[in-house]
C-alpha cells in the first residue's frame, strides 16, 4: 500500500493512483489511516486472548478483510504479547499445503522475528543450542546440508539456512515432500523444537507468544482445506503458543465443524458488510461503509461517478475483497477509454468478465443449486454448498439468524 | 533395529576386542569400546565375557563416582583376574577427562585390562580435552548401528514418537530442557519440561534421573490439579518401573493413569495404558489378559484412527499368538502391523516387522522367556545404561545375532 515519503497516507488524485490505493491487500500498521470502522470479532479475541484463552478461530469469505482486522489484532496486542503474524500464502506454497509444512513455516517465522529483536538489540541473545538444534533437525528431516546451499562459514552458515529455509518451502516442492515424508514420523520431534522456540522467545522478550496464522482459508482445495482442519488439526494445536488460526468459511458450516470448534477458546466469523437485508431491501449503514472506504482513499473526490459508485457496491456483494478488485480493475478500462473518472460502463465492463470467469466452472446442476438459493436465501449442509462457498459463488450473511445469497456478479448467469 | 551388515561389522570388533584382551593378560589395558545402543553394549560385554572365559568386574561411574583411575587403584585386589567393564562414563563427564588424563599412570601400575564403554562424541572430547590419555590407550572398537534410533513398538508412552540420531544428540536436547527448567516461571510448563527431561533421561537409560524427573513433574501438576499431566506421569514413571523389572509397581502405575484417562475420556491415554498393561501380562507370561489389553486398546486405536497405535497392537498380538504356538494367527497380526506401517510408511517398522514374519517362518513358536531373553538378561544386571531399548529390540537384536550365527555356522 503506497504511503508518502514521510509515512503520510497517500490518497488518490488520479486513476493510476486509484489503481495503487485500491490494491488488494491488508491494511499495515503505516496505513491504518484507511482503516474504516466496522463489526469485528476483534475486540473478543483481543479481551479472551488478555484473560488466558490460548486458541482462537476466525472464519470468514476470502477477501472479506480479515487479514486486516489480524493484523489491527497484532498492533494492539503487542504490548501484551510476542506477536508473530504471518500469511501461509506468503510463507508457503498454497497449492500444495500440509500440516508438516504450517508447522515448520511457524517455528522459522517464530525464530525470525526473535532473531530481528536480538539483531536490534531489544532482546538478549537467544540460546545458540536451541537454534543450533532446530538447524540441525531440520536438516536432518530435509537431508539439505548447510554446505549445500551457503556459501557462508561457521555459526553465521546456519543462522542464514535457518532464514532462507522457508524460501525453500515454499519453491522446492520435493523439499516439502521429503520433509514430510521424514516427519510424518517425528511430529512430536517437531512439536519440541517449535516449544523450545516458543520458550526461548517468551524467556527473552518476557511476554507469551501469540502465533497468527492467515490466509488458511485461501487454500484453494477444498479437500485439502478439510484434511488440514479434520484430520490434522489436533496436531497444528499441540504446539504450545497461543494460537489464531483462519478458518475456510465453508467448513465452518459443515456438520464436522462442531467437533472442531470444541478444542477452540472461541471461534468467530468476520461477516461481510450488509448492503441488503434478507427481503432485499438497501441498508444504508451497509453503503456508507463503502462510501467510507473510498473516501479514506481518494483526495479527487471526482475520481468516481455517484451512480458507479453505487454499482460497485451492489455488486461487491459485501465482500470487501471484490469491492477492491471491482474499483481497481476499472480503473484500468477507465484509464483504456482515456476518462479521467470511473463510469458505471467501466464497472459493468469488469464485472461482465468476472461473470464469464464464474460461466466456464459452474455446472448445469450448480446453477439449480444457486436458484434455489436466489429464492431462499437458505441452505443446508451438502458438498455442494461447501464448494459454492468455497468460490464464493454463494455469500453468507449475519443478521440475527444466517442467510445466504448468490454472488451479485452471478445472478445474471442464472436467467440464461 | 539391526541389519545383516552392521552384524557383521560387530562381528569383526569383536573378534579383534577379544584377540586384545587376551594378549594384554599380564600388561594391561585400556580399551576404548564405542556404541551407542545400550542393549548392544549388554549383548558385546556378555560376548567377550564368554568368548575369553575370563571374570567380570563392572565398575559404574555416576556423578558421585568419577574418578575412575582412584576406583581402580582401590579395588585392585578385587580384579586382578578380571577384565573390568566401565559403564557411564557419561555421568562422570567433565571431569573424567582431567581424571584420565593426569592419572593415567594408575593404569601402567596396576596392568590391568579395562574395557571403557562410551558413546561416540567421548571420543571426541577424549582427543580434545584427555590427549595425553588417548595417546596412552590401547585401541578403539566401535560397535556402530547405522540405523537412527527410532521408538519401541512394543513401549506405551510419550517417548515412543522421539527419534534421535545417537546419544550425543540425546544429551543436548536434555541440556536445552535443562536451561529452560532454569529459565521458565510457570509451574505448568515447569511440569511439562521436567516430563519431557524424564523421557529423556528414560531414553538415556539413566532411570534414576528419570523417576526424579517424573516425580517432580507429577507432584508440580498434582498440585496444580492438572489431571491429564498426572496421568502422562504415572504412565511414565510405570514405564521406568517396568524396565527395572519391578512389574507389580509399573502394574499399579499404568492402573493409576489409566483410571484417571477414563476420568478425562481420552480415548488416546486409555489405549496407552491398555497397551502398557498389556506389556506387563505379556512379560508374565499370563497371555490371556495380555491379549485382552492389548484387544482393548487396538479396539480403540482403530476406533480414533490412530493407525501407529493399531499397528503396535496387532505387533504384539503376533507376540502373543507366536508363544502360544498359534504361528498362522501370528503371522496374520504380524501382516495386518506391518500393512498398517506400510500405510504410514515408518520404514523401520516396516523392516522390524518384515524381520519379526521372516524370524517367525524360520524359528517358530517361541516361549516368553525365550522371546523375553535379552531383556532377562539386561535385568540382572545393575540398572545403569544398559536397559534403554524395549524387549522387542533386544530380541531383535538377540536373534538377528542368533540368525547370523546359523549363516556362519
Amino acid at each position: 500500500m503506497p504511503t508518502g515519503s514521510e509515512g503520510k497516507l497517500v490518497k488518490a488524485d488520479t486513476l493510476k493512483d486509484m489503481y495503487r490505493v485500491f490494491a488488494y491487500e491488508p491494511l499495515t500498521r503505516e496505513d491504518f489511516g484507511y482503516y474504516v470502522k466496522r463489526e469485528s470479532p476483534r475486540e473478543n479475541f483481543r479481551l479472551g486472548l488478555l484473560c488466558g484463552g490460548e486458541r482462537y478461530l476466525l472464519a470468514g469469505h476470502s477477501g472479506c478483510g480479515k487479514s486486516t482486522e489480524l493484523i489491527r489484532l497484532s498492533d494492539e496486542l503487542k504490548d501484551d504479547f510476542f506477536v508473530v503474524y504471518f500469511s501461509v500464502e506468503g510463507e508457503l506454497d498454497i497449492d500444495d499445503l500440509q500440516c508438516e509444512d504450517v508447522l515448520v513455516a511457524i517455528g522459522l517465522k517464530i525464530f525470525k522475528e526473535a532473531k530481528r529483536l536480538e539483531e536490534d538489540g531489544s532482546i538478549e541473545k537467544l540460546n545458540t543450542d536451541i537454534i543450533d538444534d532446530f538447524y540441525e533437525f531440520l536438516s536432518d528431516v530435509t537431508e539439505i546440508k548447510v554446505e549445500e546451499r551457503i556459501k557462508e562459514k561457521g555459526v553465521g552458515a546456519k543462522l542464514t539456512y535457518l532464514l532462507s529455509f522457508s524460501g525453500w518451502l515454499k519453491s522446492e516442492s520435493r523439499t516439502r515432500v521429503e520433509m514430510r515424508r521424514k516427519l510424518e514420523h517425528r511430529l512430536s520431534d517437531l512439536i519440541e523444537r517449535i516449544d523450545n522456540l516458543v520458550y526461548e522467545a517468551e524467556i527473552k522478550t518476557k511476554k507469551p507468544v501469540l502465533v497468527i496464522v492467515d490466509d488458511l482459508e485461501k487454500i484453494p482445495r477444498i479437500d485439502a482445506a478439510k484434511k488440514l482442519f479434520y484430520e490434522d488439526i489436533g496436531v497444528l494445536l499441540q504446539i504450545k503458543p497461543r494460537m489464531i488460526y483462519t478458518i475456510p468459511i465453508s467448513l465452518v458450516l459443515d456438520p464436522i465443524f462442531a467437533q472442531i470448534k470444541s478444542r477452540f477458546d472461541d471461534d468467530q466469523t468476520l461477516p461481510n458488510i450488509k448492503i441488503k437485508d434478507r427481503e432485499g431491501t438497501s441498508l444504508t449503514g451497509g453503503k456508507e461503509f463503502f462510501e467510507n472506504f473510498v473516501n479514506n482513499r481518494i483526495g479527487n473526490k471526482q475520481l468516481i461517478e455517484g451512480e458507479a459508485l453505487d454499482f460497485a457496491i451492489e455488486m461487491s456483494g459485501g465482500v470487501l475483497g471484490q469491492f477492491v478488485n471491482i474499483i481497481r480493475n476499472s480503473s484500468i478500462y477507465a484509464l483504456q477509454d482515456g476518462d479521467d473518472c470511473i463510469k458505471k460502463r467501466h464497472i459493468e465492463l469488469y464485472v461482465h468478465k468476472e461473470r464469464r470467469s464464474f460461466d466456464r466452472f459452474l455446472s448445469y446442476g450448480d446453477i439449480e443449486f444457486l436458484k434455489v438459493i436466489r429464492d431462499n436465501k437458505d441452505a443446508r449442509d451438502g458438498n455442494t454448498l461447501l464448494m459454492l462457498l468455497h468460490s464464493l459463488s454463494i455469500l453468507e450473511y449475519q443478521n440475527d439468524n444466517n442467510w445466504f445469497d448468490v454472488n451479485p456478479i452471478i445472478v445474471p448467469l442464472l436467467e440464461k | 533395529m539391526i541389519d545383516a551388515n552392521d552384524l557383521l561389522d560387530v562381528e569383526s570388533e569383536l573378534g579383534r576386542i577379544v584377540t586384545e584382551l587376551e594378549v594384554s593378560k599380564d600388561t594391561g589395558d585400556v580399551i576404548i569400546a564405542v556404541c551407542d545402543d545400550f542393549s548392544l553394549r549388554k549383548l558385546i560385554t556378555d560376548e567377550i565375557v564368554g568368548r575369553t572365559g575370563y571374570t567380570r568386574y563392572d565398575i559404574h561411574l555416576d556423578e558421585k563416582n568419577k574418578n575412575l583411575p582412584k576406583i581402580l587403584s582401590e579395588e585392585k585386589d578385587e580384579i586382578l583376574d578380571s577384565i573390568v567393564f566401565v559403564h557411564g562414563i557419561e555421568k562422570a563427564e567433565p571431569e573424567i577427562y582431567r581424571y584420565l588424563n593426569f592419572q593415567r599412570d594408575i593404569f601402567y601400575k596396576l596392568k590391568q585390562r579395562v574395557v571403557l564403554w562410551c558413546y561416540s562424541g567421548f571420543v571426541r572430547n577424549l582427543l580434545k580435552y584427555a590427549a595425553d590419555f588417548w595417546r596412552f590407550k590401547g585401541n578403539t572398537y566401535e560397535f556402530d548401528l547405522k540405523e537412527a534410533r527410532e521408538l519401541p513398538v512394543v513401549q506405551y508412552m510419550l517417548s515412543k514418537e522421539i527419534s534421535y540420531r545417537d546419544i550425543d544428540e540425546l544429551n543436548s536436547r536434555i541440556k536445552i530442557f535443562e536451561y529452560l527448567l532454569k529459565e521458565v516461571k510457570s509451574d505448568r510448563e515447569k511440569a511439562d519440561i521436567l516430563l519431557k527431561t524424564g523421557i529423556f533421561y528414560y531414553l538415556k537409560s539413566d532411570l534414576d534421573k528419570a523417576e526424579e524427573m517424573c516425580r517432580k513433574s507429577l507432584a508440580i501438576n498434582e498440585a496444580l490439579g492438572r489431571k491429564e499431566g498426572v496421568a502422562s506421569g504415572y504412565g511414565n514413571l510405570g514405564n521406568v518401573y517396568q524396565i527395572r523389572g519391578d512389574l507389580d509397581k509399573a502394574e499399579e502405575l499404568y492402573r493409576k493413569s489409566l483410571a484417571i484417562e477414563k476420568k478425562l475420556g481420552r480415548r488416546e491415554g486409555i489405549a496407552n495404558q491398555c497397551g502398557n498393561l498389556g506389556n506387563v501380562y505379556l512379560i508374565r507370561d499370563d497371555l490371556d489378559i495380555a491379549e485382552e489389553l492389548y484387544r482393548k486398546s487396538l479396539l480403540i486405536n482403530e476406533d480414533i484412527g490412530r493407525k501407529e497405535g493399531a499397528a503396535s497392537d496387532y505387533s504384539n498380538l503376533g507376540n502373543v499368538y507366536r508363544i502360544r504356538g498359534d504361528l498362522a494367527k501370528a503371522e496374520e497380526m504380524y501382516r495386518k502391523s506391518l500393512e498398517l506401517f506400510i500405510l504410514i510408511g515408518s520404514e523401520n517398522m516396516i523392516k522390524k516387522l518384515n524381520f519379526l514374519i521372516t524370524d517367525l517362518k524360520q524359528s517358530g513358536r517361541m516361549t516368553t522367556q525365550e522371546l523375553l531373553q535379552p531383556v532377562t538378561v539386561c535385568r540382572q544386571c545393575d540398572p545403569d545404561l544398559q536397559h534403554s531399548r524395549s524387549y522387542l529390540d533386544a530380541v531383535s537384536a538377540f536373534n538377528q545375532r542368533r540368525l547370523a550365527g546359523k549363516k556362519e555356522q
